[in-house]
């Protein structure tokens, strides 16, 4: 009877699940699988090749700037800080990726990570879940269901979690779609001209990476950001939580800078509940003026310039090798 | 919480979890109470609305058991004031002030239009014929009132049909909820095989051809055969969108062990109006007929009444799709071709060669899509001058559109979906079956080939599915 319910029932869901399974890696893997897939091992592989590096920098793009001016700041060469942050890797995924180094078996005197209010608008993408589930060993899963618990709707992300685990296509199918429409159709998108006689009206530019840092936002964001300091206190002796500027809550007008307040309020008080995290402020006026950034989140040339040597001002005084402090440039504030 | 998010699927693991672990009224309770979070997740606020419909007709199906006489049409009067009064609000109410104000502007009063900024509740125009139809039946003393009111409460919100149907009777729907508390869980396979469909209908057709119908928005800018294809690309995304989401709603009841009603069989098959409304939408087709065409008077007294009847029944049918005056236009539109329909019956040689058909059902199919630009254009404007450009006032400009899409390299995804159409309609010509009809055929399949469609279905799904699928069309209603 047991022979006849596996042959009948099991057998024909095996082979289907084991031949979807070859299909769907086979895909998830096509050219390693597009850029978001590929972000993932890269920040590994750096800190790879780094093993005598003491400082590590994690976060999304807005910390790329970091590791220079980290150098610069603490006179340090280039292998003693490892650049580890991942384009679009928000808090939860930051979080991940400490818990992956320290899993790794790594150990540093200090980790930097950075965020602004961008990072705290909750948006699910499928790849950013798939960062999350790729870099979170699974026995600390739980960590994660901790921050999605906070997210508006958690069945979503529970989902994501599920599914980015069945399947390497799922996180990254928009990539796919994206590349597969440009191989066979020879065009990069739909636009309205496809119809039109004359060319639609342009559009001014839309601006990209806004964030009013609502209320509803805020609750996920901060249990997320909280999550990684957690996991930065497990992988590193000293963490160091940069708050940065974004474009929107910059500029000198009384939303702006209530804004801003409230988001390096709460950072304060989030960073007061450890005890081995300390706050770098940048939200000085000389760093929140528009005309610094590239984007919505994203400082431009000038503003990497200027952040950079605010930094290093901010920054506290490091053992260079054991037993050694570096002074600090200036006054810790 | 829309089928298509991996919500919903989160929400079904645990739901059937649950389902499977519970036995008996706990079963019955936890339904509701998954059919509760499952309404509540779109805006809780309007679960009380719908918490109350479900108190008032409850009370009134006993109520009307309880009285006799004239006082009965009374009591019956309680449940159609609330629930249309409850539909009009909500739906209708800034449609008319805007409308009244127009009106009144037009004839030399200026009057400011009043802004509302009502929230339509999702699946109100559902729930409502549903709850209706429940009242209505135990008036006419065709079912007896339900005397539990977790029953009543599971026929009025049950989940899978909650918000976008199909819409059920209380007769077919209320006994199978009660089985739900006191019967064994007998769950049909074959609605995995629907669910797979409608995923594939939804995320893949749908969703892909969503972004070819914006022309219906901008009719003055589009070329007249770009129009034509926008319209087709229309008339197949409301087709493939709804009928996904009936696919899904049938599918998930299955599991559960439910049977909901058939709400499309191959409409774009059909080879005249009736025979289209027989097709497309059955359950709302239906609900009209029998609680709004009959009531009327139907086709029992005379030509010109009957026709009078088809063009109120429709004309209400348009308006209970949306509060604008372009659903005002295709339900008169709709209930024209009735008339037409009715009227040249038998004056006609209808009676075509069998090779013939296919042009008739072809002829059809566009007149039918004449009908979706009205639907889907945004205002009375764009629907003149869509229909302008549609019956060719402007020519064609084939060739012009042709060349222009080769320059903005647009011409091979354009092909791919004509020719995707093309098939569509051919396979419905074909097979005129409903989605319910050919999962149950794929289900009869060996188990492998089946096992391995129906995963197929919802793998394809997956990999064409958009960032951010576009809502269920009929949510809107």
């Amino acid at each position: 009877m047991w022979s006849a319910l596996l042959l009948r029932g099991l057998l024909p869901v095996a082979l289907t699940l084991g031949l979807l399974g070859f299909v769907d890696r086979a895909i998830g893997r096509f050219e390693k699988g597009g850029p978001y897939r590929e972000e993932i091992p890269r920040p590994l592989a750096a800190v790879r090749r780094a093993p005598a590096a003491s400082h590590v920098v994690l976060g999304c793009s807005t910390s790329n700037w970091f590791a220079g001016a980290l150098r610069r700041g603490w006179r340090l060469g280039s292998g003693d800080v490892v650049d580890a942050h991942m384009s679009d890797c928000l808090q939860a995924c930051t979080m991940a990726e400490a818990r992956h180094l320290a899993d790794l078996g790594r150990h540093f005197q200090t980790a930097t990570f950075g965020v602004n209010a961008f990072e705290y608008c909750e948006a699910y993408r499928e790849r950013r879940s798939m960062q999350e589930v790729e870099l979170m060993p699974f026995e600390h899963s739980l960590e994660l269901a901790r921050v999605y618990w906070h997210s508006e709707d958690p069945l979503r992300y529970a989902g994501g979690w599920l599914m980015n685990h069945v399947s390497t296509v799922y996180g990254n199918t928009m990539w796919l779609q994206h590349h597969t429409r440009k191989l066979w159709f020879g065009n990069e998108g739909l636009d309205a001209r496809w119809f039109r006689r004359e060319p639609p009206p342009a559009r001014g530019r839309r601006e990209s990476f806004l964030c009013d840092y609502a209320k509803a936002d805020r609750d996920f964001g901060l249990a997320a950001t909280r999550g990684a300091l957690r996991a930065l206190e497990v992988l590193a002796d000293r963490v160091q939580l940069v708050v940065l500027p974004d474009k929107q809550n910059s500029g000198d007008t009384p939303e702006a800078r209530a804004a801003r307040e409230l988001f390096a309020r709460e950072h304060r008080e989030l960073a007061a509940e450890f005890q081995r995290v300390e706050l770098i402020d940048l939200l000085d006026p000389a760093l929140t003026q528009r005309a610094l950034f590239r984007d919505g989140a994203h400082l431009n040339q000038k503003g990497v310039k200027l952040a950079s040597q605010s930094l290093a001002k901010r920054l506290p005084a490091v053992a260079r090798r054991e037993g050694e402090m570096a002074p600090a440039p200036e006054a810790t504030p | 919480m829309s089928f298509t998010t991996i919500s919903f699927l989160t929400f079904c693991i645990v739901f059937f979890a649950g389902h499977a672990l519970l036995r008996g009224r706990a079963r019955g309770v936890f339904l509701l109470l998954a059919s509760c979070y499952f309404y509540g997740s779109w805006d809780v606020r309007f679960l009380l609305l719908l918490l109350t419909s479900v108190v008032v007709d409850y009370n009134v199906g006993l109520w009307l058991a309880k009285t006799e006489g004239r006082r009965r049409r009374l009591v019956l009067g309680i449940s159609l004031a609330f629930n249309l009064g409850v539909l009009g609000f909500f739906k209708y109410a800034e449609f008319f002030a805007e409308s009244a104000a127009d009106l009144l502007t037009r004839l030399g009063w200026a009057v400011p239009a009043p802004t509302l900024d009502i929230v339509l509740p999702v699946g109100i125009s559902f729930y409502t014929f549903q709850t209706l139809a429940y009242t209505v039946n135990v008036y006419r003393g065709r079912l007896e009132p339900c005397r539990n009111l977790l029953d009543f409460a599971l026929y009025v919100m049950f989940f899978p049909q909650l918000v976008a149907g199909p819409i059920e009777r209380p007769e077919r729907l209320l006994p199978q909820m009660v089985a739900i508390s006191r019967e064994p869980w007998r769950p049909n396979g074959s609605g995995i095989a629907l669910i797979a469909i409608g995923l594939f209908k939804k995320l893949a057709l749908a969703d892909g051809v969503h972004a070819y119908v914006s022309p219906l928005s901008a009719p003055d800018a589009a070329y007249p055969a770009a129009l034509w294809f926008a319209t087709y690309a229309f008339a197949f995304q409301i087709y493939w969108d709804f009928s996904a989401y009936s696919d899904i709603a049938i599918g998930v009841a299955r599991l559960l062990g439910v049977e909901l009603m058939t709400n499309f069989r191959a409409p774009y098959a059909a080879s005249g109006p009736s025979d289209f409304w027989r097709r497309w939408h059955i359950s709302l087709s239906e609900w009209l007929r029998d609680y709004l065409y009959v009531p009327l008077g139907g086709n029992r007294d005379g030509t010109w009444r009957t026709y009078r009847n088809l063009f109120l029944t429709m004309l209400i049918g348009g308006l209970w799709h949306g509060a604008a005056w372009h659903f005002v236009l295709w339900g008169a539109y709709h209930g024209l071709l009735l008339i037409a329909a009715r009227a040249l019956a038998g004056r006609i040689p209808w009676a075509l060669p069998s090779w013939a058909k296919p042009l008739r059902v072809l002829a059809f199919f566009h007149l039918t899509c004449l009908g979706w630009a009205l639907f889907r254009a945004p205002t009375l404007s764009a629907c003149l001058l869509a229909w302008k450009k549609l019956l060719l006032f402007d020519g064609l400009e084939l060739g012009p559109w042709l060349q222009h899409l080769g320059e903005v390299r647009e011409l091979r995804p354009i092909a791919a979906w004509f020719a995707t159409f093309v098939a569509a309609w051919l396979l419905q010509l074909a097979r005129p079956e409903s989605s319910k009809e050919l999962a149950e055929r794929l289900w009869r399949w060996p188990a492998l080939p089946r096992v391995l469609a129906v995963a197929s279905l919802a793998y394809i799904a997956m990999l064409l599915a958009p960032l951010d699928p576009p809502d269920f069309i009929y949510f809107r209603f």
